[in-house]
């Protein structure tokens, strides 16, 4: 018997509805479920190719197709049964159940391996549930990023409000600024002013003396005199000085004491004599400077008049720190020697110059000491703390 | 321009001031001219007397100052002109600077000082 005939040609085997005697209720039985089971069976897979066509997002799509060439294989044996009850053709009948096997097992093997990856596949009451949570969490930014707009604007407001409170506070600070600026060129206007007008005074004091000097027969008082307007002198030069300062309060004490010593040399004129005087910068105030000026006038003074008889010789002015922070003035001279200050304890009344001396000394908290060794060296030690 | 005299003019608006410079001047030996209280008084008075030295103080009566006068007498009667300011501010030393002056003393002055300027200006004069 050939592979042909074995599948096509049933001649010699009976139809189904011979084992079960023609029974007309058996055979209606059989043909009506197993048709209404293979339409059934030709339905579902219909449905389920229609629902793959329209959801063309779906994962593992193809294991449905895969159901559908199964449940259709299925729905074919039955109408296959329904043939065989009156036709055997149980060759063809088995190759359909062949492929309806291999498709049934190929589904079988690869549904199962396949159950752990569809289980974590999102359902959609997880994807509802994520899509209400995302939702949340978009309302949840709207709101922040509301909140974040407001401060922004709050931020922008108090910005330029604080812009503004700035400006104000410049202006108003700029404003005060002028006023002290200009308050304080009155008082240097105001300061300059003093120093001239003090020196424009002690020059008409000078003025004076000088006419009542030249009216005057007597030496001694011409002298005296003479005496007066080298000590106005000092005073003047201090404010001089001071109104030529930068700061109008200190200025330095080196040439002062040049011009100072300068005028009582050239004062006392018709002398041969050198002077030279040597002191370290230092920024006085007129506290010190006029007591200071006064006893250089004084020191400087009592060489000329003492030491130098025959009219020439030297005086040396000199102003320096020691080690120890102290302030040492020294005024010596190459002549004769004479202490003024021993001079005048001999005599009954001291005379006007070691009274004034005496006077400056304590004015300055200052120890003087004279002595007599080639001339005289008048030496004075004190504390000078630098000017403010 | 005709012949300075040897004199002293004095322009000072502080008369005891201008007394005392002029008893120095005497005292030098030479002779004052005329005292001057203001510019306009200050340089009439040198056109008067061509005198061969100003002692010149710098603020005057009236709105003019020393400094206008010196530059009118300069220009006008060639003297040597030696200020005598109280000021020592920098706006008065410049004017001062563009005016010529043969000196310019600060007071308080002294006789040193003055006896200086006033012997140097004069031996200009002898020169001339």
């Amino acid at each position: 018997m050939s592979l042909y005939d074995w599948l096509f040609n049933p001649s010699g085997l009976t139809p189904h509805g011979f084992c079960l005697l023609w029974a007309p209720g058996l055979i209606v039985l059989h043909a009506v479920s197993d048709a209404v089971i293979g339409l059934a069976y030709f339905s579902i897979p219909w449905a389920l190719a229609s629902f793959v066509a329209q959801r063309k997002d779906l994962e593992y799509g193809w294991v449905i197709q895969l159901f559908v060439a199964f449940i259709l294989a299925c729905g074919t044996t039955h109408f296959m049964s329904i043939l065989t009850l009156w036709s055997p053709v149980y060759g063809i009948e088995g190759i359909i159940k062949l492929i309806t096997a291999g498709l049934s097992i190929a589904t079988a093997v690869i549904l199962w391996p396949l159950i752990p990856k569809l289980v974590a596949l999102p359902s959609g009451s997880q994807l509802k549930l994520l899509n209400s949570q995302l939702a949340c969490t978009g309302q949840e930014q709207e709101r922040t990023a509301q909140l974040l707009r407001e401060s922004e604007t709050q931020v922008r407001k108090s910005n330029t409000e604080l812009e503004n409170r700035v400006k104000e506070r410049t202006a108003e600070l700029e404003a005060a600024n002028a006023r002290l600026s200009h308050a304080l060129e009155q008082r240097d206007l105001l300061l300059r002013e003093v120093y001239h007008r003090v020196k424009n005074n002690l020059q008409v004091i000078d003025s004076i003396v000088t006419l009542q000097a030249r009216r005057l027969s007597d030496p001694d008082a011409q002298n005296a005199l003479q005496g007066l307007r080298r000590r106005l002198y000092a005073l003047g030069l201090v404010h001089q000085q001071l109104m030529s300062s930068s700061d109008l309060k200190t200025f330095d004490v080196a040439p002062f004491l040049k011009e100072l010593s300068e005028n009582i040399i050239e004062g006392i004129g018709g002398r041969d004599i050198s002077l030279s005087v040597h002191a370290i910068p230092l920024d006085v105030g007129l506290d010190f400077a006029i007591p200071l000026g006064l006893l250089v006038t004084e020191l400087v003074t009592n060489s000329l008049k003492h030491a130098f008889p025959d009219g020439n010789g030297r005086i040396e002015v000199l102003l320096d720190r020691r080690d120890d922070g102290t302030m040492v003035l020294v005024v010596s001279d190459n002549g004769s020697g004479y202490d003024i200050l021993e001079a005048s304890r001999k005599e009954k009344a001291p005379g006007l110059g070691s009274t004034l001396i005496d006077g400056l000394v304590s004015q300055l908290k200052a120890t003087i000491n004279i002595r007599r060794t080639n001339g005289t060296i008048s030496e004075v030690l004190f504390v000078h703390d630098e000017a403010p | 321009m005709r012949a300075l005299k040897k004199t002293v003019l004095i322009v000072e608006d502080e008369h005891l001031i201008a007394m005392g410079l002029s008893a120095q001047i005497e005292d030098m030996g030479l002779q004052v001219c005329a005292t001057a209280d203001s510019a306009e008084r200050a340089v009439a008075e040198a056109l008067t007397h061509r005198p061969a030295i100003v002692l010149m103080d710098v603020r005057l009566r009236g709105e003019k100052d020393g400094i206008d006068a010196a530059k009118a007498i300069h220009d006008g009667v060639g003297s040597k002109v030696i200020f005598i300011t109280g000021s020592r501010e920098q706006k008065t030393i410049e004017r001062i600077g563009l005016d010529h002056p043969f000196a310019t003393l600060f007071k308080p002055i002294s006789d040193r000082q003055l006896r200086a300027a006033v012997n140097d200006a004069m031996r200009d004069v002898d020169h001339v």
